[in-house]
């Protein structure tokens, strides 16, 4: 958990994001502190994932400064990040070892394919080391994929949607790892429908809808803003609401 | 290692690995060896047919000469053994022994050869040796009864035997052109342009397939938060020329080993010893290299912008057609050359298969292959910053199609490095 007196490990100050013709992000400002867990809410297309894209560099924000560990995101060098995003995939034709390998070493690992065949061992992949990701079940690409993601111990996580398509137990794999890096001290960024997960892993919480934040403190402050119904109440209030359309 | 070095190391060494890769890369050189050795086969079971014939030196032969033309019955065979034919004095009887089996070959010389100018063969044959030719041992004594009284300096004449040695002074300048010097200076062209069309044809798709591939299997984001995306596509660029490189030498190799076994054991196809200009074959080697780099740079920059390999293609067909535009122009690039020869070589898509056309055809001057070679380099550099820049625009555009709002319009991805 973290403590009053964290840094921030996330800056996020009147973050606007416009494609095009759409608002996506109108007026956006959080702070996530250094080791918490940070649950980012919203239905879908509110722009939770595009938040994420642009703080991690991969979109340039209309406007704002989007700031990790106080400047802006370039992989490698001011972070180690794990990053679990929704849209994921592995390179189908590659074996399972030679693809967890090449992250490793994008990722700066010293000795990634130790590492990889201990993470596979403790999933029960090492058999399948050598087998093309495109022959593995659903599932099986998912152990890897969260393999991939947290290979580099990462001192903020980031995961978008990431028990979508799970079954049960890369879910409970999933929960596992993310309370091993939650007691490491790791920041945890956590997007997610299930207000289960949220209620039972995070510390702060916002709500996103229309492209600003409907709500935004700890999971307490909320659900005492909210008269303190639970989560799944709380978001159907809020989502339930007309939205206008952004995304 | 530099991430850079780890894509290089990670796209050489799965395609490496891929036996689609060899076969790619062996499966011309193959069919190239293949071709030439049946045409090579053809050529010289042709000559033997011309020079020779069937081998008759196990046949009994018999000739009825009604014209009482020949002077002689013998000949040298296939064994160079002098060889006799029977003399039979009816025709029937010479047919029925070859019916009959007596004789194997059995030649009827009409009374009115000088009329007809014609001799009849007869001979008993299966499937197997149906189009085989007994009209040698014949053509022999008729040949040496011909010439008996022909002075033997007219014979070489009548037989087209007289060598002709020629000079040939160059159209501008009257120099002296040598023809093996005149050879050597199409090796580098000719070999470049044979080259840089196999390339194209085999690695066209395979970069249209490793620039789309993040996007396709949905890794971008995965990838791009470890690498930043010059790197990314840096990495991917070189590895692409490695891998062109690779083809090169898999290409070169066979055919130099080739030619030097033949040279080495004299069965060269062709008279004239082939001179090797370095300076010419280094000039063509760059000129190939940038040419690859050109055309990978566009497919790159396709690739880029397109969401899957399948809409790449269409696009990708395009600079296709204008790379090999040149091949819809021949007739204005083999002489002197206008408008649409001077279009072609400085066009940039074109370029490369226009100065290699004219460097075989020999009316490219040295400025305008270097002025050219510039060309291709410097337009290579910028599609290449191109083919980066929309790369970092697109990289985690999974779906919308190719559009100019796409290439131009507001930012979707930008990475400031």
């Amino acid at each position: 958990m973290a403590t009053k007196s964290a840094q921030n490990i996330i800056e996020v100050k009147h973050f606007k994001m416009v494609f095009t013709d759409k608002t996506v992000i109108k007026d956006l400002s959080f702070e996530v502190k250094q080791g918490e867990t940070f649950g980012l809410l919203g239905s879908n297309g509110c722009g939770k994932t595009t938040t994420i894209r642009a703080l991690l560099g991969l979109y340039e924000p209309t406007a704002g400064k989007l700031l990790i560990n106080g400047k802006k995101f370039t992989p490698g060098h001011n972070i180690r990040v794990g990053y679990l995003p929704e849209e994921r995939g592995l390179y189908k034709k590659e074996n399972v070892i030679d693809v967890m390998v090449y992250f490793g070493r994008l990722k700066g690992l010293k000795n990634p394919k130790e590492w990889s065949l201990k993470y596979l061992e403790r999933v029960e992949l090492l058999d399948h080391a050598k087998t093309k990701i495109s022959k593995l079940s659903q599932g099986q690409q998912q152990k890897v994929q969260l393999g991939i993601t947290i290979m580099n111990d990462p001192e903020l996580l980031i995961l978008d949607e990431p028990t979508k398509g799970f079954d049960p137990v890369n879910r409970k794999l999933l929960m596992e790892i993310i309370e091993e890096l939650h007691q490491k001290g790791s920041t945890i960024i956590l997007i997610t429908h299930y207000m289960d997960e949220v209620q039972k892993l995070c510390d702060h919480i916002l709500l996103l809808k229309d492209g600003v934040a409907k709500a935004y403190g700890t999971v307490t402050d909320v659900r005492k803003k909210f008269r303190f119904k639970s989560l799944d109440e709380i978001f159907v209030e809020v989502y339930g609401e007309k939205e206008e359309e952004n995304e | 290692m530099n991430k850079t070095l780890q894509v290089i190391h990670f796209e050489v060494m799965r395609n490496l690995k891929k036996p689609s890769f060899w076969a790619a890369a062996i499966l011309v050189p193959v069919l190239l060896g293949v071709y030439i050795g049946i045409a090579a086969l053809a050529g010289y079971q042709a000559g033997e047919s011309l020079e020779g014939g069937t081998d008759t030196s196990e046949m009994k032969l018999a000739v009825y000469d009604e014209a009482e033309y020949l002077e002689t019955t013998s000949f040298i065979n296939e064994n160079d053994e002098e060889q006799k034919i029977t003399k039979y004095e009816d025709k029937d009887s010479g047919i029925n022994d070859v019916k009959s089996g007596k004789i194997d070959v059995f030649y009827y010389v009409p009374k009115n050869l000088n009329e007809s100018q014609t001799i009849e063969v007869y001979t008993k044959q299966d499937q197997a040796s149906l189009l085989d030719d007994y009209s040698t041992p014949i053509r022999s004594i008729l040949g040496a009864t011909a010439t008996k009284n022909i002075d033997p300096f007219d014979l070489v004449i009548v037989t087209n035997q007289i060598h002709y040695n020629t000079t040939t002074y160059d159209a501008k300048d009257n120099h002296v052109i040598d023809l093996a010097e005149n050879i050597s200076k199409i090796i580098g062209p000719a070999v470049a342009l044979v080259l840089f069309y196999i390339l194209i044809v085999v690695l066209g798709n395979r970069i249209i397939a490793a620039m789309t591939e993040e996007k396709e299997n949905r890794i971008s984001e995965l990838v791009l938060t470890s690498i930043n995306p010059t790197n990314l596509i840096v990495g991917k660029i070189i590895s692409l020329m490695i891998l062109g490189i690779i083809q090169l030498i898999v290409l070169v190799l066979p055919l130099i080993i080739l030619y030097k076994f033949a040279e080495t054991h004299g069965a060269l196809p062709f008279d004239i010893a082939l001179q090797f200009d370095a300076f010419n074959i280094a000039q063509y080697a760059v000129l190939l290299i940038a040419s690859y780099f050109l055309f990978t740079a566009f497919c790159v920059a396709i690739g880029a912008v397109s969401p899957t390999a399948k809409d790449a293609n269409s696009f990708s067909s395009v600079i296709i057609i204008l790379t090999i535009l040149p091949l819809f122009f021949i007739n204005a690039l083999t002489g002197e050359p206008q408008a649409m020869a001077y279009f072609l070589t400085y066009f940039p898509p074109s370029a490369p298969i226009t100065i290699m056309f004219r460097g075989v055809f020999g009316n490219l001057a040295p400025w305008e292959f270097w002025v050219g070679l510039a060309d291709i380099v410097i337009v290579s550099a910028l599609v290449a910053k191109l083919a980066t820049h929309l790369f970092r625009r697109n990289a985690i555009d999974f779906t919308s199609k190719v559009s100019l709002k796409k290439l131009f319009g507001s930012p979707r991805t930008t990475w400031k490095n």
